[in-house]
């Protein structure tokens, strides 16, 4: 199914009418409620309540609809990565190359757009890079899911708080307390592709309310051989790249919680053979290894300094570190050459300090200031002889310093009306200062319903990568969102989130061959609407159902590449009778979208199962997953776009494969 | 049609809406009550403050009842995150999460004059302890543990409390 522009216009406007109807519709419904304070308490005492909503509300005040993803549902949908959370996600979606996976939706998900403008924050902590800005979602990633509390989606910019990179959307993975875990869990994973993981998590919750919570696992696959169309010739091994799918990664995870103050430290490392030949003068079927290696502390503080007055200071260190190896082949005649290596690197720190304050009524206002030091961002590329020695070593190094400030003010017309008010100044050493501005009218004519209308800009600095590529030319990117949201609980069973949004982005880097450069002069503009239904029931059944349109543009007023105009997502997930297992579903769809050559590449639906245990015997617990149940052949596009006409613009993705985990607490 | 359907969904669901009240509006009328109707050693402080300690529902609700008035003082909802500054507050509702801390709250409170309200049975005593009871909110009123804290409730407190535990 595939919409056209004219269409989805009307479908827009129509939208934005029935909202509009139902907001009225609303405003009359809600003034016939008086204040329950004025009523004596005798009556008050008679009248019956509905208990809060059984699904999991978001942390806090967002003038956007979030999205969550609770432990239970990682638990019921088998989830393994970030990446197959994101894919569950109203509106998302994900594209893998065979290096790493990247994140798509409303109008971002170029291929090899390295999940760049949409902040991953792991407890608070902004988890990108400074060299590539990418988000690191499937095993690359930090955090093990068993350690994951709730995941949430904010769509939306989100610049007016984290200032730089908050272009898109904001994904906020909390981490589950140490109390949770009660003692020692040791799990071990077997997959297809030759997979194994094993991990050992231990903690524990102290009398005097200190909760430690330590976690350490490694995974490692064979991965498969693969054929590649395009390199269908005798001299590069009929197409088929030969055991370089291997994947291995290492994990540390700790957090110490005490009154206030929060101590949590993350390193990840992960090797993966690309078997896809990710770059021009690559050499098919010959080793091309890619390292990732994240490290970060986070140290925050949270008081109350009185009681109209709350501060969070945190402090943060960031280590990455980027390395590749592969034989290359810059003649094009299948032999060969010297072998390249890219060796990058970047360290930061930052301080982060906000105050929330209560001191007029009817106000809360947030104050805040950050100073981050990205003191060491270098990229290296070298060049061997066969024999070894170095034949070419260039590298760049850049640094940035960037302060920052940021206000908002939450302010209560009335009962039914909130502003929510914000600007972010972030200045770097390198760069033009820059304002982020929200503006957000809340309507909530009664407990179950909620209207938001905002108003945002965001903004993203070049990256080193950009610095080192464009040189002078290398400019900030901006982003100015509208957006309107209703959510209604039907019961506090049923809920129903809608969003219609459109964004324009400005200043986007396109090549003008008549410069022979690259020019941040691109503009483009995304529209979309969005509709969900999630449902939570006593007997443990629980099913989510959504709906995204969205029709995004690329600089040249073309479809954007790899962009669905459709994305369906559905999940259920019940225990099963005896109350021993219960099973999750999952469906898929991802619309027709566009290859980098233009090509269309058809709607694609699948499906995934899960078995989990619903309790836990002996201490034993497992999960048994089976993702694409039906055995789709599909495939995506690829960012490689160097040789056109040969198929390289898609890549085929892997069949029904196979998950078992086990666990044991001790 | 899909207007029509939407519109027809949402009024449906107002209708259900109407006379019904969520769980947290209803527990915050409750608090605004306690305090109007249980007597605090006089004091100095030009505010009252309510407190409200990890229930982030109950605190947005709260906030409704922000610049009214109690026996002069003037009503000040505190939504905190830390047990810091407690022995500020004239009533503290301690939410789920925060239970475990309550054997600290209680120590750092001594006997000062201050109601301490949960939404479930806790491990030490505090004033007053609401639950849901055949959909309608009831309360239980610990009055041995109230007065230690030399707070006097008015009648229609201790007349609409389901149970009352007095002093032995």
């Amino acid at each position: 199914m595939r919409l056209s522009s004219p269409l989805l216009v009307f479908r827009f406007h129509r939208l934005a009418l029935s909202t509009v109807l139902a907001l009225l519709t609303l405003a009359v419904f809600a003034a016939e409620e008086s204040l329950l304070a004025d009523l004596p308490f005798d009556d008050l005492t008679q009248r019956e309540v509905v208990s809060a909503s059984a699904i999991a509300r978001q942390i806090g005040d967002s003038p956007s609809a979030v999205a969550i993803v609770t432990a239970a549902d990682i638990r019921a949908y088998g989830y393994r990565t970030l990446a197959d959370v994101i894919n569950g996600i109203r509106g998302l979606y994900t594209t893998s190359d065979r290096r790493y996976h990247y994140m798509g939706g409303r109008g971002f998900g170029e291929p090899g757009d390295y999940a760049g403008r949409v902040m991953v924050l792991i407890d608070g902590y902004v988890t990108q890079d400074p060299l590539f800005n990418q988000a690191y979602i499937d095993e690359s990633g930090f955090v093990d899911l068993e350690l994951v509390e709730r995941v949430e989606y904010v769509p939306g910019t989100g610049s007016v708080i984290y200032g730089n990179n908050a272009m898109l959307g904001i994904i906020n993975v909390i981490t589950r307390k140490g109390g949770d875990f009660k003692a020692t869990q040791l799990s071990t994973e077997f997959s297809s592709h030759g997979g194994r993981k094993q991990r050992v998590t231990s903690g524990h919750r102290f009398d005097n309310g200190a909760d430690l919570l330590l976690s350490a696992s490694a995974y490692k696959a064979h991965g498969d051989d693969h054929y590649f169309a395009a390199y269908d010739t005798p001299a590069t091994n009929n197409g088929v790249a030969s055991r370089i799918d291997g994947e291995g990664s290492q994990r540390l995870f700790g957090k110490f919680s005490y009154n206030g103050l929060m101590l949590e430290a993350g390193y990840v490392d992960r090797k993966k053979d690309v078997p896809s030949k990710p770059t021009k003068y690559t050499l098919f079927n010959t080793p091309f290894v890619v390292e990732d290696r994240n490290a970060f502390v986070n140290a925050a503080y949270e008081t109350d300094l009185s009681l109209q007055l709350r501060s969070v200071s945190r402090f943060y260190l960031g280590h990455y570190a980027y390395e590749n190896r592969r034989i290359v082949d810059v003649t094009g005649d299948l032999i060969p050459e010297p072998y390249a290596r890219r060796m990058h690197e970047a360290q930061w720190w930052g301080l982060d300090q906000k105050f929330v304050g209560n001191w007029f009524a009817g106000h809360t206002v947030l104050l805040g200031f950050e100073f981050r030091n990205d003191y060491r961002q270098k990229m290296r590329k070298s060049y061997f002889s066969p024999t070894g020695t170095l034949s070419s070593d260039e590298s760049d190094a850049f640094h940035r310093r960037t302060g920052s400030f940021y206000l908002t003010d939450e302010w209560r017309l009335s009962e039914l009306w909130r502003l929510n008010i914000g600007a972010r100044y972030d200045k770097a050493s390198d760069l033009e200062g820059n304002w982020s501005p929200r503006l957000a009218a809340i309507y909530q004519p009664s407990f179950q319903t909620t209207i938001k209308a905002s108003y945002s800009e965001a903004f993203r600095m070049p990256n080193a990568d950009e610095r080192a590529g464009y040189g002078s030319a290398a400019a900030p990117e901006y982003v100015a969102a509208r957006e309107l949201v209703l959510q209604h609980d039907f019961t506090p069973r049923v809920r129903f989130s809608s969003s219609l949004y459109e964004y324009r982005r400005t200043k986007q880097m396109v090549y003008i061959s008549a410069l022979g450069a690259d020019v941040p002069v691109g503009n483009s503009r995304t529209r979309g609407v969005e509709g969900e239904l999630d449902s939570s029931w006593s007997s443990g059944l629980r099913a989510r159902g959504s709906v995204a349109f969205q029709h995004a543009h690329d600089t040249d007023d073309r479809d954007l590449v790899n962009s669905p105009n459709l994305l369906g997502k559905f999940n259920v997930t019940a225990p099963l009778p005896g109350d021993w297992l219960r099973a999750g579903f999952e469906a898929q769809y991802l619309g027709a979208r566009y290859t980098s050559e233009r090509r269309r590449l058809g709607g694609v639906g699948l499906a995934h199962l899960t078995l989990s245990s619903e309790q836990k015997w002996l201490g034993f617990s497992a999960t048994f997953s089976i993702r694409n149940l039906f055995d789709r052949d599909y495939e995506v596009a690829s960012p490689f776009t160097w040789a056109p006409g040969t198929g390289i613009d898609v890549l085929r993705m892997d069949g029904r494969s196979y998950w078992l985990q086990l666990n044991m607490d001790l | 049609m899909r207007l029509v359907a939407f519109l027809i969904m949402l009024t449906f669901s107002l209708a259900i809406g109407a006379q019904t009240v969520a769980e947290h509006e209803m527990k915050a009328a409750y608090l605004f009550n306690f305090a109007r109707f249980t007597e605090w050693p006089a004091n100095e402080r030009a505010n009252f403050n309510i407190c409200i300690l990890g229930d982030e529902d109950l605190g947005r609700a709260m906030r409704k009842y922000e610049e009214r008035r109690i026996s002069d003082q003037r009503v000040v909802i505190a939504r905190l995150n830390s047990t810091t500054p407690i022995r500020q507050c004239n009533l503290l509702f301690v939410g789920a999460g925060e239970l475990p801390n309550l054997p600290k709250i209680n120590a750092q409170l001594g006997e000062m004059p201050v109601l301490t309200v949960t939404d479930r049975p806790a491990p030490v005593p505090v004033g007053i302890v609401l639950s849901l009871e055949s959909e309608r909110l009831v309360f239980d009123v610990n009055i041995e543990h109230t007065q230690k804290a030399k707070l006097k409730h008015h009648s229609s407190v201790l007349r609409l409390a389901r149970n009352i535990r007095k002093a032995s």
